[in-house]
């Protein structure tokens, strides 16, 4: 056993046994290795130390105070959802990308026919045909309707 | 109601598979039909464990009954869509360790210059002198001190782990993450602590 995985070894046991020959080998490895030893009793000291924080002390009653913000509904979006109770960072993630393609592609569905409205429809083009057809008898285009028309009947189009 | 009463639930007359050996499950369904003194009595059983891990991690009273007052409310505002699928404190668990986490986030620039509870200050006295008592509360504060730099899921691990008792499974599950990450937190945070609190210790010592 190497001192790397040891020292991670030592952390494991300070909460409790280890599991499997895990334990085994790792007393093999502190019995010959004096800079294990020291790591261990490192670790070991500020674990024990921890207990100069002391107790808390018991915990108020503070029912009247819950039982009022339940009455008082002081957290009316609660009875749907919380952030407290979401997911963890990933499911958070794919929640908020489901919104914003719900969203985008909500955008997109409304102002489709906005969009669609840029291409000529039916009024531009009798418009168009109207004011062709108002052209002075001078105009160089004048007849060519009629010149179009006629090679299309020689052609047999349309 | 007496707190004796909020603390043993009526034996429930429905048979549900595994929800009547955990009695706060039966409370759980009892508080999501709005019986108010389900509600209490979850309340009573495990408002210790909510304030306590709190205050430590947060060193901060005021601030803890304000977690304390979120955690039940989410609870008993979500006990109609509570499924005992697991265990209740599980459940309990995480809810308390999201709302830490969050207050944390959220009140990062308050200062903290110490706790608010004396109860979090007062170690057990049994120096008779006041050389001693000063080094106590030296001690306490660099310990203290030492756990507020710790970044929060390496704390609440810590804390879970440490004063809770927590396995490294049951503290996973309140963090939302593997029993592997677990481990990584507290190793990070014990070889952390134990680099500030040996320097505390040589100096005393030396």
């Amino acid at each position: 056993m190497t001192c790397r995985s040891a020292r991670k070894l030592l952390s494991r046991r300070i909460s409790g046994p280890l599991p499997g020959g895990d334990g085994a080998a790792l007393e093999r490895h502190l019995a010959s290795c004096t800079e294990c030893r020291r790591e261990q009793a490192r670790l070991e000291g500020a674990w024990r130390a921890l207990d100069a924080l002391g107790a808390p002390g018991a915990a108020p009653d503070d029912w009247d105070r819950i039982e009022g913000a339940l009455d008082r509904g002081s957290r009316w979006w609660e009875g749907a959802w919380t952030w407290d109770l979401a997911p963890g960072g990933a499911g958070r993630a794919w929640v908020l990308a489901g919104m914003i393609v719900i969203g985008a592609g909500g955008g997109v569905l409304i102002s489709r026919p906005l969009l669609v409205r840029t291409q000529p429809g039916p009024v531009e083009a009798r418009a168009f045909a109207e004011t062709l057809g108002d052209l002075p008898w001078d105009s160089p285009a004048v007849g060519l309707d009629r010149a179009f028309a006629g090679r299309a009947r020689e052609e047999g189009t349309p | 109601m007496t707190s004796r009463e909020a603390r043993e639930p009526e034996p429930s007359n429905q048979a549900r598979p595994g929800s009547l050996r955990d009695p706060d499950a039966v409370l759980m369904s009892r508080a999501g039909e709005g019986d108010r003194g389900a509600w209490q009595a979850l309340y009573v059983r495990h408002r210790q464990f909510v304030y306590a891990t709190a205050v430590r991690f947060l060193d901060d009273e005021a601030a803890a009954r304000d977690v304390a007052q979120d955690v039940f409310v989410a609870l008993f505002s979500h006990a109609r869509a509570y499924r005992s699928a697991g265990k209740f404190q599980a459940f309990l668990r995480r809810i308390t360790v999201n709302r830490c986490i969050n207050e944390r986030a959220s009140a990062r620039n308050r200062r903290t210059s110490g706790s608010a509870d004396p109860a979090l200050d007062t170690v057990a006295d049994h120096a008779p002198d006041p050389e001693a008592r000063l080094e106590r509360d030296q001690t306490a504060a660099a310990v203290r001190s030492a756990v507020a730099a710790l970044p929060a899921r390496q704390r609440i691990a810590v804390i879970l782990s440490r004063f809770e008792g927590l396995s490294y499974e049951e503290i996973a599950q309140a963090l939302d993450c593997s029993v592997s990450s677990v481990e990584s937190l507290l190793f990070r945070a014990r070889q952390k602590l134990a680099d500030v609190l040996s320097g505390v210790r040589g100096d005393r010592e030396g």
